[in-house]
C-alpha cells in the first residue's frame, strides 16, 4: 500500500492512483497511512548523519538520472492542473492525490500521466479554492507532506484559512528547479558541504528537538534543519555518485517538509503574525523567488538541462565563490558569515543569510540561487538596494583578503587606492617573472636545467632550519632594505658555498636608496640601468639571498638583492617597498 | 588551500618537463626565444597546477592552445588532462559570456544615455568620483588578470587573489632555479 509506495524501490505501476478510487470515502485513512509511512522515513532521516547516509542510502529510489526530470514534469503537470482546473475542485484533496500519484508514477520509468486519472478521482471538496501548497508555513518544499499531515490533523475544513497568495503556488512550482539546483550544487559545492555538514549534523538533533517543544520559536530552528538535511543529503548524494542526487533531494525535501509541517500544526494562529512580518520585512528573497519562479515554472516543461542554463551563471557564481573560498582558508567562510549573520547561531552559513529569528516560513532554498538577505534597520527595502549592498559586501570581503595578500595594502583604506596597489603588485610580479625568465634563458644557453643536480641542493627545501649563517652583510642589508627579517633567512648548501665576501654596502646603499620607489623598469631598459649598481660578489649577495621556500613575502626585497649578481642583465630591483 | 611548498613542487615539474620539451624540439635559439619559451613553459605550468578551477588558467590554457606550436607544449605539460583542460569549452563558455557582457554593455550604454541626457548639467559628485576611480582601475587589473575581461567584479577580484599566489610562487620557483643553475654554471 502506500507503505510499500515509499519504501520499496518496486513501485507498482498505477496501484497508487487506482488505490485512491475506492478510498475516497475514507480519505483519512489513506492519508494518515500515507503520513505515517513519511513519519517513519523522516525519522530515519532526523538520525545521526552517519545513520541518514544509510537510510538514503537503502535504494528504495530508482536511480535513473531521469529521475528528477519525472518528478520536476510531475510537478509541473500538477501545478499547470490547479490554474487550469475550475475552482470548484477541491484543492487539498485533489493536490494530494495528484502528488501521490506522481510520486508513485515516478517509480515508473514510464509516462507520467496518472493526473488525467486522479483527476476522475476528484471528491468534489468544495473548500476554498486557495492554494493548498500553501502551508501556514508556507515553504515550497514541504508541499507534499504538510498538505497530507495537516489535512490528517487539523481536517479538511480548517486549512481554508490557508494564505491563499499566488506566490505560494509559484514558489511550489519553483520547487522542482529547487531540487534540481540543489543536486547539481551538490557536485559543485562537495568541499563547502563537507565543512558545513559536520557543523549542521550536530545542530540538527538539537533544533529538531526544540522546535519540536517549542512552537514559538518553530520557526528558527526548522529554517536551520532543512538546511542541514539538505547538506547532509547533498553531501550522500555526492558520495553516491549523480544518479542518486536527484532523488535523494527530493527525500529532503519530503524529510523537511515533514519536519515543518508539524510546525505549522502547532502554529495555526501564529500565521497571520507570520505574513505579517513576513510582508514587513521585505526580504531579497521574495523578490528574487518570485522572478526565478517565472523562470523556472517557464522552463519546467522544459529539460533539465535547458533549465540549468539560466541559472547556470548563478551556480557559476556560487561555485566560483565556494571555489574561490575554498582556495582561500577556510576562514572566508567563517568571514562572510560573521559578517552576514545577525547573531544567529551561524546555521545559516549556508545561506549566507542575515536573517535571525523571525527569519521564518521559508527555508533556505539550495544555497546557491539565494542570498537571503534581510534589510537593515534604517536602510533601503528595495531588492535592487538589498542585492547591491549583498554585493558590496561580498567584494569588500574580498578585498580584506587581498589586504592581507598584498603587502601594500595594509596602510591604505578604500576601494581605488587599494585597486591601485594591487595593480601594481600584479604588475610588479609579472615583470619579475618576464625577467627571471630572460635571466634564465641567458644562464642556460640550451634550456637543459639539470634537474637532478638541482634537486640535490635542496631547491625544495621548505623553511629551511639552517642555522642563519649570518653573514656580516645580512644585518647590514637588512638595514638598508629597510625592514627586519621575519624568519631566520634560510640557505641552501649551494649557497654556502659561495664566498662571503664583504664588499662595502655603501656604493650598494646609495644607488639602492633613489631606487627604492620606483617601479621595475621594463626590461627594454636593460642596459640603461645597468652602470647605476656596482658589481658584487656572488657570494656576497647569496648570503643576503634566501633560498628557501614558503618564506615571506616581505623578505622578497632581499631575494631582489640577488639580482645583481654580475650578469648583464642585471637587475631591476622590483622594489615595492612599503 | 594547499601549501605553497606543493604549488611549487608541481609548478617545478611541470616546469621542467615543458622546458625538456622545448629543448628538444629546437635546437639553438636565440635568448629571446629562450625567454619565451621559458615563460611561456612557466606559464601553462602554473595554470595547469590550478587544474582547471580557476578562470584565469584555463584563460592562459586557452590562449596557449590557440598557437599551434605552443599546443604541443601545452598538451604535454598538461600530461593526461590535457584534453579535459583544452577541450573544456572554455572558448565557448567566454563566447557565450562575451556576448552576455557585450549585450549587457548595450544595454547599460543606452540606458545610460537616456539617463545622461535627463540629468546632463550635474555636480561632478565627491562619490562619483570615486566611482569613476574604482571602474578605470577594475579596469585595469581586467586587462593584467589572464581572461579577466569576462568576469564580474567579485570573480575577478577572487581570481586576483589566486593569480597572485600562484604568480608569487611561480617567481619563487623561478627565482630559486635561476640562482641555483647560476651556481652550478659557476661551479
Amino acid at each position: 500500500m502506500e507503505n510499500q509506495f515509499f519504501l520499496n524501490a518496486g513501485i507498482p505501476p498505477r496501484a497508487p492512483p487506482l488505490h485512491f478510487g475506492p478510498s475516497l470515502s475514507s480519505p483519512m485513512s489513506a492519508w494518515q497511512s500515507l503520513s505515517s509511512a513519511m513519519e517513519i522515513q523522516a525519522t530515519g532521516l532526523n538520525c545521526s548523519p552517519d545513520k541518514s547516509q544509510d537510510c538514503f542510502l537503502n535504494p528504495n529510489w530508482e536511480k535513473s538520472t531521469d529521475y528528477g526530470l519525472q518528478f520536476d514534469s510531475a510537478l509541473s503537470s500538477m501545478v499547470s492542473s490547479p490554474a487550469a482546473s475550475n475552482s470548484n475542485i477541491s484543492n487539498e484533496s485533489f493536490m494530494i492525490r495528484e502528488l501521490i500519484g506522481k510520486l508513485g508514477s515516478i517509480g515508473n520509468s514510464g509516462e507520467i500521466s496518472s493526473q488525467p486519472l486522479l483527476a476522475s478521482y476528484i471528491n468534489g471538496n468544495n473548500s476554498t479554492n486557495t492554494s493548498c501548497y500553501s502551508t501556514p508555513s508556507n515553504s515550497p518544499p514541504k508541499l507534499n507532506l504538510p498538505m497530507m499531515d495537516s489535512l490528517i490533523k487539523e481536517k479538511l475544513p480548517n486549512l481554508g484559512k490557508s494564505m491563499g497568495s499566488n506566490s505560494s503556488v509559484a514558489e511550489f512550482s519553483a520547487d522542482p528547479g529547487f531540487a534540481e539546483r540543489a543536486a547539481k550544487f551538490s557536485c559543485f559545492g562537495s568541499r563547502s558541504f563537507n565543512g558545513r555538514t559536520s557543523q549542521f549534523g550536530l545542530n540538527n538533533n538539537n533544533e529538531i528537538s526544540a522546535y519540536r517543544s517549542n512552537p514559538a520559536n518553530a520557526k528558527l530552528p526548522r529554517v536551520s534543519s532543512s538546511p542541514s538535511i539538505k547538506a547532509m543529503v547533498s553531501q550522500v548524494g555526492i558520495v553516491q555518485g549523480t544518479n542518486k542526487n536527484f532523488p535523494l533531494q527530493d527525500r529532503s525535501e519530503l524529510a523537511s517538509s515533514q519536519e515543518e509541517s508539524t510546525i505549522s500544526e502547532q502554529n495555526p494562529n501564529g500565521d497571520p503574525g507570520l505574513k505579517a512580518s513576513k510582508d514587513s520585512n521585505s526580504r531579497k528573497r521574495k523578490a528574487v523567488p518570485k522572478a526565478k519562479t517565472k523562470e523556472t515554472s517557464a522552463s519546467l516543461s522544459a529539460n533539465a538541462a535547458k533549465e540549468s542554463e539560466p541559472n547556470e551563471e548563478s551556480n557559476e557564481k556560487r561555485c566560483k565563490s565556494t571555489e574561490g573560498n575554498g582556495n582561500e582558508n577556510g576562514s572566508v567562510k567563517a568571514e562572510e558569515d560573521a559578517k552576514g549573520s545577525n547573531g544567529n547561531a551561524g546555521d545559516e552559513k549556508q545561506n549566507k543569510t542575515n536573517s535571525n529569528n523571525s527569519k521564518n516560513t521559508k527555508p533556505p532554498e539550495p544555497p546557491k540561487d539565494y542570498i537571503h538577505v534581510r534589510a537593515r534597520r534604517g536602510q533601503a527595502t528595495d531588492s535592487h538596494s538589498l542585492a547591491e549592498r549583498v554585493r558590496r559586501e561580498k567584494i569588500s570581503e574580498r578585498m580584506k583578503l587581498l589586504q592581507n595578500l598584498v603587502p601594500s595594502c595594509n596602510k591604505v583604506t578604500g576601494k581605488a587606492l587599494m585597486l591601485d596597489e594591487i595593480i601594481n603588485y600584479v604588475q610588479s610580479l609579472q615583470r619579475q617573472v618576464e625577467f627571471l625568465s630572460m635571466k634564465l634563458a641567458s644562464v642556460n644557453t640550451r634550456l637543459d636545467f639539470n634537474v637532478d643536480g638541482l634537486m640535490s641542493n635542496d631547491i625544495f627545501q621548505s623553511n629551511n632550519t639552517l642555522p642563519h649563517p649570518i653573514f656580516p652583510i645580512d644585518s647590514s642589508a637588512s638595514a638598508f632594505f629597510g625592514y627586519q627579517p621575519q624568519q631566520n633567512p634560510a640557505l641552501q648548501s649551494n649557497i654556502s658555498n659561495g664566498t662571503m665576501t664583504q664588499c662595502s654596502v655603501d656604493p650598494l646603499d646609495t644607488a639602492i636608496c633613489p631606487n627604492l620607489n620606483t617601479h621595475l623598469p621594463p626590461i627594454n631598459q636593460f642596459t640603461e640601468t645597468v652602470p647605476q649598481y656596482p658589481k658584487f660578489c656572488e657570494g656576497d649577495l647569496e648570503t643576503i639571498v634566501q633560498m628557501g621556500f614558503g618564506q615571506n613575502q616581505s623578505q622578497e626585497m632581499a631575494l631582489l638583492s640577488e639580482n645583481f649578481q654580475g650578469s648583464n642583465q642585471v637587475s631591476h630591483m622590483k622594489v615595492e617597498l612599503q | 588551500m594547499r601549501p605553497p611548498i606543493l604549488l611549487k613542487q608541481e609548478f617545478l615539474k611541470k616546469w621542467i618537463m615543458g622546458l625538456q620539451r622545448c629543448n628538444s624540439s629546437k635546437k639553438n635559439m636565440s635568448i629571446l626565444e629562450r625567454k619565451k619559451a621559458i615563460k611561456l613553459s612557466a606559464d601553462v605550468a602554473m595554470a595547469s597546477a590550478r587544474n582547471g578551477t580557476t578562470c584565469w588558467s584555463r584563460a592562459i590554457i586557452a590562449n596557449a592552445s590557440k598557437d599551434g606550436c605552443d599546443k604541443h607544449l601545452v598538451e604535454q605539460i598538461l600530461g593526461p588532462e590535457s584534453e579535459r583542460l583544452i577541450g573544456k569549452k572554455v572558448s565557448t563558455g567566454a563566447l557565450v559570456r562575451n556576448k552576455r557582457i557585450r549585450s549587457k554593455k548595450i544595454l547599460k550604454r543606452s540606458c545610460g544615455i537616456r539617463r545622461t541626457r535627463k540629468c546632463a548639467p550635474r555636480v561632478a559628485l565627491a562619490s562619483s568620483i570615486a566611482e569613476w576611480l574604482v571602474r578605470k582601475r577594475t579596469q585595469v587589473l581586467k586587462s593584467l588578470i589572464p581572461g579577466g575581461e569576462f568576469m564580474n567584479e567579485v570573480c575577478l577580484i577572487e581570481e586576483t587573489l589566486d593569480y597572485i599566489i600562484s604568480l608569487r610562487a611561480q617567481v619563487d620557483v623561478m627565482r630559486s632555479l635561476a640562482s641555483a643553475s647560476e651556481l652550478v654554471n659557476h661551479n
